[in-house]
């Protein structure tokens, strides 16, 4: 099977739309409960951190043209210990998406209460799945579709709701000291280094080539999706609410209104975060599905994609017996691993590359 | 509920392996037929409520000594 192949634009706006929908969903309450009203300052710790992860990453791919992460952890490692780091990074991604998926589940349970978890992760599965069976060229273009529309929704909200905003609740800074903003900066970081993704399909990018350019246009569109949602919450309820919601960035959106014509767009935020997710449990499927491809040795990746998803579907359900469960693995543990294979594992390799070179 | 899996794994089936089969390689057919016999035996398992660890537990307890010297809430 000859792979597609996307252009770098295309596979920028796949690594936003992933971590949009998680972020926005999940990991502003997150900040909060760290930073509380001083997330912003998080914000741009973890966005400057999160470009030096992107460009060690872009380094090592641009050392080995052609190739994704996988194969040149073999070509570093050898093919036994390639093989078994690459086994790791998948087991990663597979479990990610697990629980991403669920979060997802969790959510959608407060708008459909009598729906069974099982049927609302798994109808996104079924559609993921048909999603990824077609292939990366078909994601990519499915995205240049979804995305500009998630930024015009988003921005329009958070025109919507800016009159309702005091900016002085943001007042006084750094009031804890540095050390909450320093942890709300590190879990947004975890966020950050879903960047991962990018080493999955880096050998399927047309004409890729070391850019600081291409990484300053991912953060700098990162940043401005995210700069709404993190000070929103704070600077309409007051900073002492935000730590209370379960979802800040909904609450905030179920609360625009414009003279009574506008208002109830809580169905805005459901379909943001529902075509979000679509998109990110298609990649992260198709990710794991190529990924074992090559480590089955096979040359068709679409004869794993059905059994993995229900794979995922089934870890999905198991991954957490309720919600603030799996919440606080995602505010504490989750970072962590991130980090460990989206950073420190391309980082590793860098550096090994350049030993031997 | 074992009725309702098995039926799903027969959808499945009926659904996936026409294309699988198109492929005509013998290598992506017995990756198809063993993972999907992984994914059913997992399945079953959590069906039958037969013990199984939970992957997130398990991160959890290997990672939040670290996670708390970060001070990570």
């Amino acid at each position: 099977m000859t792979p597609a192949r996307i252009s770098v634009r295309q596979a920028a706006m796949l690594l936003i739309t992933p971590i949009t929908a998680t972020g926005h969903l999940l990991f502003v309450r997150i900040v909060f409960r760290n930073a509380g009203k001083d997330g912003w300052i998080s914000l741009g710790i973890a966005l400057a951190l999160g470009a030096v992860g992107l460009l060690i990453l872009i380094r090592l791919l641009v050392l080995h043209q052609g190739k994704n992460l996988l194969q040149i952890a073999e070509e570093l490692l050898g093919s036994i210990s390639g093989r078994v780091v690459g086994a790791l990074v998948l087991a990663h991604l597979l479990f990610v998406n697990a629980v991403l998926l669920r979060s997802f589940g969790d959510f959608m349970r407060l708008v459909l209460p009598q729906t069974p978890l099982i049927v609302l992760i798994g109808v996104m599965m079924l559609l993921a799945t048909r999603a990824a069976r077609h292939g990366l060229e078909v994601l990519a273009r499915t995205n240049d579709i979804m995305l500009p529309l998630l930024i015009a929704t988003g921005g329009l909200l958070s025109i919507l709701i800016s009159k309702d905003k005091q900016p002085r609740y943001l007042m006084p800074i750094l009031e804890n000291g540095w050390q909450p903003v320093l942890a709300g900066a590190l879990a947004l970081q975890g966020l950050f280094a879903e960047t991962l993704l990018l080493g999955m399909f880096s050998h399927q990018v047309a004409g890729a080539r070391s850019s600081l350019h291409h990484v300053l246009w991912i953060i700098g569109v990162l940043g401005v999706l995210f700069i709404g949602p993190i000070t929103g919450p704070p600077t309409v309820f007051g900073p002492a609410s935000v730590h209370a919601m379960v979802y800040p960035t909904w609450e905030e959106v179920k609360h625009v209104q414009m003279a009574d014509l506008i208002g109830n767009l809580d169905v805005m935020g459901v379909l943001l975060w529902t075509l979000g997710t679509s998109m990110q449990t298609s990649l992260f499927l198709w990710s794991t599905s190529n990924g074992v491809a090559w480590l089955l040795k096979l040359d068709d990746f679409r004869a794993v994609v059905a059994p993995l998803a229900v794979l995922t579907t089934g870890l999905a359900v198991l991954v957490s017996d309720n919600a603030q469960e799996l919440f606080n693995f995602l505010a504490r543990e989750y970072p962590l691993e991130s980090i460990l294979a989206g950073v420190l594992l391309p980082l590793g390799l860098l550096i090994w590359s350049i030993i031997r070179r | 509920m074992l009725v309702l899996l098995i039926l799903g794994f027969v959808l499945l089936i009926v659904a996936e392996f026409p294309s699988v089969a198109a492929v005509g390689k013998p290598r992506e057919m017995r990756a198809f037929w063993a993972l999907l016999a992984v994914s059913f035996l997992f399945c079953l398992a959590m069906v039958r409520r037969w013990p199984m660890p939970n992957p997130t537990r398990f991160v959890a307890a290997a990672l939040h000594p670290v996670s708390r010297a970060l001070g990570l809430k």
